[in-house]
């Protein structure tokens, strides 16, 4: 989803040519002051796009006053180029920061920034070209001294007077050079004159009288010298003569050496002139750059009205680095060269598109449109921070918007993060704030994201209930990748750690409770165990013996209850005593059989004497109380087994002859 | 002045006097006859205690080797075999005891619901194995 911070809605105005340079300036400040690398780079969740531009300058590259170290924005991908580093100004912390510091700042109303804004008026009106009499530097720079002292003019105006004190300085310079050089012109003359002199002087001296071959290469001078010496006579006249020539010829020398000199240090000094006015033309532009840079389109305004005042030479184009950022920039957006009258322009420009932009704002806002004059108020502040339109907008105007803001700046973080409940809730905030807030694009994402998530939450579940591991991990996964805070997330979360950790708790309880013989507790909470045990066959196995032998106890105990409360309390007891033969561990069973075996406690005696004297190898004796037991309850198995058991022992079966009776009580007994 | 002996008894007085004699003598003769041979029949119950159902409860195997006549009630047949005989639960004095009736003797008569006097005998474990009975 794209991000729409009010500041990205600065690069969205129809004024979008106009506005670069100054979103430049926007991002040079932020830049400048605290962005840092890596660290103040969005976060890792939203890449910055390569940057595409072929030029893109190197931190270590050329770095000229208008040269390759200026930021760079490319609105298409609002991404911002400084200093070898990008960042998305978009979606910039920084910009966000100061958007909302200035909200929240209480307008400059006081005197002393009235005052300063007279101040900044009245250097204009003094430099005005309208101004009658003309424009008045000594003025302009009287009140700049006065403007550099408030302290939101940060000084520039002080810059500017420097700037100006230096072309002074180099004008004086270049004055000095120009007097300099007339003294040299004089002295030329001079040395003009000497040489001519000297000329003439060898002209009248008469000519020599032999005339040597292989030295005619040394010169007139030498030659001349020769000839001086010639007209002296004799031997002595000739060498009288030849020194006379020569020294003709060296004072001519001198006089020539004296001129080649002269003309040299003219041409040196015409060229410090020359660049001395060059260098002062560069440092004034680039002055002025840097203010325009710096958004203070007033500042810029005063400056190019000064440097036409300065420079009076016609000469306003702006010496830009051939192929840098700036110069492609300017070219790329007029389509020719930048001058000082461009600059003006902008700056004039900027100061009319902040005053509309904030005029829109307080038009907005009192219809409660609040997402449009957030937008509005935010392209003034990116362009005219500095401005007194944006500077004197009365905070509670400005708060109006504040909530808004806020909100919309969460809202951001809040899809960055992918924190879609909490973007939701934003959204839904926002709707009610603000009667414009376009909703549909954060609504979409937060639905879609939500949407996906949850069908991988359901599939994870599906998967959990085939206890396939694999699967729910997988899906998890991705329903986290796609919505990290999903609140269903965290209960499907709980729910599978939940119920892991009741399963296990379930069967250490079961291994606890068979190992201690507490299966009634087990059979209490059947349901628990069985449906922990579902995975686990040993358990399972475990379990369903358990249960088995629960239910055929207490079902043996309400046969018994019946029984006795029909008064065949023997029979009941005896079924009692059978199922605690099998299982006497258990308590409820041991307590009903001992309530019966109380009831019917002749009949217990005689059974247990029974099998006492049974077990003491007393058979007589005990067959005769198994026969009593009998006697007292004749349906008793107890008895009727004890009785069977003895009789078989003491008269074992014949063994088996055909057509012989068979052997038991219905044998013959008459 | 002494009277003089009867010398001379009567024939007819001494006969009836040797008559009597002679029956008091084979009295006396058949009688211990008598006497003596019920004695020596295993089938009499003469001189044959009572068992003491309490004390053959308490501990039958206490009584091993002892013969006691018992008077009951035949209640049923507890077990039969051709060539063990039968073991039958005896109601005597309330207590049902358990009788075995040997094969040689098994053959008898014996109906169920009849009281019948047994002479029997504790043999090992307690067991009371009839020798004879006879109907009552």
């Amino acid at each position: 989803m794209p991000r729409m911070t009010p500041a990205a809605y600065a690069f969205r105005s129809p004024l979008r040519t106009l506005a670069l340079p100054a979103l430049l300036a926007a991002a040079s400040s932020a830049a400048a002051q605290v962005y840092t690398g890596e660290d103040s780079a969005p976060p890792a969740a939203t890449p910055i796009p390569p940057i595409s531009q072929p030029s893109l300058p190197s931190a270590t590259g050329n770095r000229g006053p208008l040269g390759f170290d200026l930021p760079f924005v490319d609105p298409g991908s609002e991404v911002a180029n400084w200093d070898g580093k990008a960042w998305n100004v978009a979606n910039n912390r920084v910009l966000q920061a100061r958007f909302e510091k200035y909200l929240n700042a209480p307008e400059d109303d006081s005197e002393v920034d009235r005052a300063y804004r007279e101040a900044l008026d009245a250097i204009l009106a003094a430099l005005s070209p309208r101004r009658e009499g003309g424009p008045s530097l000594s003025r302009a720079t009287a009140l700049m001294e006065r403007a550099a002292t408030f302290e939101i003019d940060a000084r520039l105006c002080d810059s500017l007077l420097n700037a100006v004190y230096g072309v002074w300085l180099s004008e004086r310079n270049a004055f000095s050079l120009q007097e300099a050089n007339r003294e040299l012109t004089k002295e030329l003359r001079q040395a003009n004159w000497n040489v001519e002199v000297a000329s003439e002087r060898s002209k009248l001296s008469p000519p020599p009288r032999n005339s040597g071959g292989g030295r005619r290469g040394e010169g007139n001078e030498q030659e001349g010298g020769r000839r001086g010496r010639q007209t002296e006579g004799g031997d002595a006249s000739t060498e009288s003569d030849e020194s006379q020539s020569i020294r003709e010829a060296t004072r001519l020398g001198t006089y020539l050496s004296q001129v080649a000199e002269i003309h040299a240090l003219r041409t040196k000094n015409k060229a410090e002139m020359a660049v001395a006015v060059f260098q002062q033309k560069v440092e004034f532009q680039s002055l002025i750059a840097q203010f325009f840079l710096q958004r203070r389109f007033e500042h810029v305004v005063i400056a190019c009205r000064l440097y036409r005042k300065l420079f009076d030479d016609g000469e306003g184009q702006l010496q830009l680095e051939k192929g840098s950022d700036a110069a492609k920039m300017f070219r790329t957006s007029l389509g020719v060269n930048p001058t000082i009258n461009t600059l003006d322009s902008f700056a004039n420009e900027a100061i009319r598109d902040v005053d509309e932009g904030v005029q829109s704002f307080l038009y907005l806002v009192e219809r409660d449109e609040l997402d449009s004059a957030s937008k509005r108020l935010a392209e003034a502040f990116a362009v005219g921070e500095y401005l007194p339109r944006v500077r004197t907008l009365p905070r509670e105007q400005k708060r109006r918007v504040l909530g808004f803001v806020r909100n919309a700046n969460q809202l951001l973080s809040a899809l960055e993060v992918k924190d879609y409940g909490l973007a939701g809730e934003l959204v839904e905030r926002l709707r009610r704030e603000a009667v414009d807030f376009d909703y549909s694009k954060a609504n979409a994402a937060v639905q879609a994201a939500t949407t996906v998530s949850d069908m991988h939450i359901q599939q994870a579940l599906l998967a959990a209930r085939k206890s396939d591991d694999a699967s729910v991990q997988e899906n998890l996964r991705k329903a986290m990748e796609v919505y990290p805070t999903n609140p269903k997330l965290q209960e499907i979360s709980s729910l599978i750690v939940g119920a892991n950790d009741i399963q296990g708790q379930a069967l250490s309880d079961l291994d606890r409770l068979i190992s201690e013989g507490n299966y009634r507790t087990i059979y209490k909470d059947q349901a628990r165990f069985i449906a922990a045990s579902v995975s686990d066959p040993r358990r399972q196995e475990q379990l369903r013996e358990i249960l088995g032998n629960l239910q055929k106890i207490d079902v043996g105990i309400q046969q018994a209850n019946r029984l006795a409360e029909t008064g065949n309390r023997e029979a009941a007891w005896e079924i009692l005593e059978r199922l605690f033969d099998e299982f006497p561990d258990d308590k409820e069973l041991s307590a009903r059989r001992s309530d019966l075996t109380t009831e019917v406690a002749d009949f217990v005696r005689t059974l247990r004497t029974a099998k006492s004297l049974e077990e003491r190898r007393q058979t007589g004796s005990s067959l005769a109380w198994y026969l009593r037991a009998r006697q007292l309850f004749p349906g008793s198995q107890y008895a009727s087994d004890g009785i069977h058991r003895l009789v078989d022992a003491i008269l074992p079966d014949d063994p088996p002859l055909i057509g012989a009776g068979a052997a038991g009580e219905s044998s013959p007994l008459d | 002045m002494p009277r003089r002996a009867r010398s001379a008894l009567s024939a007819g007085l001494l006969l009836p006097v040797a008559a009597v004699l002679l029956l008091l003598l084979g009295g006396g003769y058949f009688g211990m006859r008598i006497l003596t041979k019920d004695r020596r029949d295993p089938a009499s119950f003469h001189g044959v205690t009572q068992l003491d159902v309490n004390q053959y409860l308490e501990n039958g195997n206490s009584l091993r080797g002892n013969t006691y006549q018992i008077t009951g009630v035949v209640e049923n047949q507890l077990k039969w075999t051709a060539t063990g005989g039968r073991i039958l639960s005896v109601q005597i004095q309330g207590n049902p005891l358990p009788v075995r009736i040997p094969a040689d003797i098994a053959n008898e008569s014996i109906q169920k619901g009849e009281e019948y006097r047994f002479k029997v005998q504790v043999e090992q474990d307690g067991l009371l194995v009839a020798k004879t009975l006879e109907k009552i």
